[in-house]
């Protein structure tokens, strides 16, 4: 158990290694963080003109629920930061000669997983950092305007949020985020798999940017209930189901599993098949 | 440069660029035409609100400097990675390779991004009324009293909108395709000429500098974009002449270290 523990961490360090020092990596990088300060600093902006008041709970759901106030951008470039994998390098070749096929696709799975979950966790602490200084000490829902001329200043935590407690909200804001961030790397990855390595990137790319192309106001219902971007955060979903915003929640992280076990499922069976060579020639 | 040209204009890349530039600006006019087709044509939308509400509305704006450098300054990174670039310098000279590949990147892409609406324009004019406020009411578009398109507007159905418009369009998208290849001769990778200027762009519109030192910049978008005044205008050209001015020295320094120690 320690062994197999171990030639995995071996693995995924290999694999994070080879990714944290691509220009790809380094570059993106700078510019989705350089974004989520912008965000930070408008929200500090719009705190202070507006008097408003913030937990630190509340403000790490506004930025989960939000994707950091940037869904599309934001995407977009961590889509550019990961469209290598798998690398094409001769790594790759030593990690498969040392192992096998199945443990090779693991410690891809397991690097797709700890992108995410590294790249949630560096924006949401930069972004609290940045906004540390205007929080009000305290726990439960707080922004609303303590001005009562500002009344009309709209909330960024809306009434169906406030029904459960701040740490339910950024659980379920996380959640959202990470299986729309975690799908998009496991399709990339199963076209890579699949020799079409652009093809997985176009597809995303497109859909993340129909969400900004199309007039979607004038667009039958049952369109804007197949695009992936409605499902992509905790506060698109609120504006597709009204009423319906916390029960859908279980539904759709029930069908982000079944499309990632289906996914995973074709990655499996292209693995097994598959000529596995990697040089820096293949590099798309 | 005749080489350099016909390489330019015949390459798939070109079609593509045009292509999902004009894709994009569709997103606004097709299902704003659609949704309307019930009703009688003068309770549509004009033709120039259809043509325009891709840039004002839409994602068009966006995606353009994302298309500029797809039209022909990813060749770049072709040119460096076939080792085809040397031999070039080689036959002739820095400044010449410099001066073939900038020009013919910057009218590809502007010809791709201009064309692009251009040819978005002449379809919806064909397609619905031409914008005529006397005629029509109903079509009056309220752009900004002061605004040079408020003038415009009443001129020959707005031509002088249109044909600012793609200009602007065009010239901002040869200014980008500059900035891919000043990228794409440090950072040889296809993906990233395509991106970064994109990622400048954004970073632009978002007021980064507002935020880091406490001034705002002109928007990206103004030269092609609602609430036109000469002063905008002008510092748009200013701001793009930078930006323009800072690329080609990056790049020329770009391709003399390629071509001196590669």
């Amino acid at each position: 158990m320690l062994n197999k523990l171990r030639a995995t961490w071996a693995m995924l360090r290999g694999q994070m290694s080879d990714w944290f020092y691509s220009p790809r990596t380094i570059i993106m990088g700078v510019v989705i963080l350089a974004l989520a300060y912008i965000n930070a600093k408008s929200f500090e902006k719009v705190m202070l003109d507006y008097s408003l008041t913030a937990h630190f709970g509340e403000t790490v759901y506004a930025y989960l629920s939000s994707a950091f106030g940037n869904l599309t951008s934001i995407s977009a470039f961590f889509l550019i930061m990961v469209s290598e994998i798998p690398r094409r390098t001769p790594i790759q070749l030593n990690m498969l000669i040392r192992s096998n096929r199945m443990k090779w696709l693991r410690s891809q799975l397991l690097f797709c997983l700890v992108v995410v979950l590294l790249m949630m966790l560096l924006l949401t602490t930069f972004s609290a950092l940045l906004t540390m200084p205007y929080l009000t000490v305290g726990s439960g829902w707080s922004m609303r305007s303590t001005n009562p001329d500002l009344s009309w200043v709209p909330d960024f935590v809306p009434d169906y949020i406030r029904l459960i407690t701040p740490f339910q909200a950024n659980i379920l804001a996380c959640a959202v985020l990470f299986a729309f961030w975690f799908t998009m790397l496991l399709v990339i990855l199963l076209f890579s798999l699949a020799g079409k390595p652009n093809g997985g990137l176009i597809l995303y790319v497109s859909l993340l940017m129909l969400s900004v192309t199309l007039l979607w106001e004038q667009v039958p219902i049952w369109i804007r209930l197949i695009v992936p971007t409605n499902y992509a955060t905790l506060a698109n979903i609120g504006i597709v189901f009204p009423q319906r915003e916390l029960s859908i929640v279980p539904i759709a992280l029930g069908v982000y599993t079944a499309i990632d076990l289906l996914l995973i499922s074709g990655m499996v069976f292209i693995v097994k098949r598959m000529d596995l060579h990697f040089t820096r020639k293949d590099k798309a | 440069m005749k080489k350099e040209l016909r390489r330019a204009f015949t390459s798939p890349s070109f079609l593509l660029s045009a292509l999902i530039f004009f894709v994009t600006l569709q997103g606004y006019a097709v299902p704003a035409y659609f949704s309307t087709l019930s009703e009688p044509a003068k309770y549509r939308e004009s033709a120039l609100a259809l043509s325009l509400g891709g840039i004002f509305f839409g994602g068009a704006i966006l995606l353009q400097p994302f298309c500029s450098p797809m039209a022909h300054a990813v060749s770049q990174v072709d040119d460096l990675r076939s080792g085809f670039m040397p031999w070039c310098v080689l036959r002739g000279s820095i400044k010449q390779y410099i001066f073939i590949k900038s020009i013919s990147s910057f009218l590809a892409a502007a010809i791709a991004i201009g064309g692009a609406f251009l040819f978005h324009a002449i379809i919806w004019n064909l397609v619905a009324l031409p914008y005529n406020p006397n005629v029509y009411p109903e079509h009056e578009i309220g752009f900004f009293n002061e605004s040079l398109f408020f003038a415009w507007a009443k001129i020959a159905n707005g031509l002088p909108i249109y044909a600012e418009v793609s200009l602007g369009l065009a010239f901002t998208a040869g200014v980008w395709s500059i900035v891919a290849l000043a990228v794409s001769v440090w950072v040889p990778d296809r993906l990233l000429a395509i991106t970064i200027p994109a990622c400048i762009y954004e970073l632009w519109s978002s007021s980064l500098t507002y935020y880091l030192f406490g001034f705002r910049l002109i928007s990206p978008s103004t030269l092609f974009n609602d609430g036109q005044t000469p002063d905008r205008i002008r510092d748009a050209l200013i701001a793009y002449g930078v930006i323009l001015l800072v690329s080609l020295l990056t790049y020329y320094a770009g391709v003399r270290r390629r071509s001196c120690y590669a």
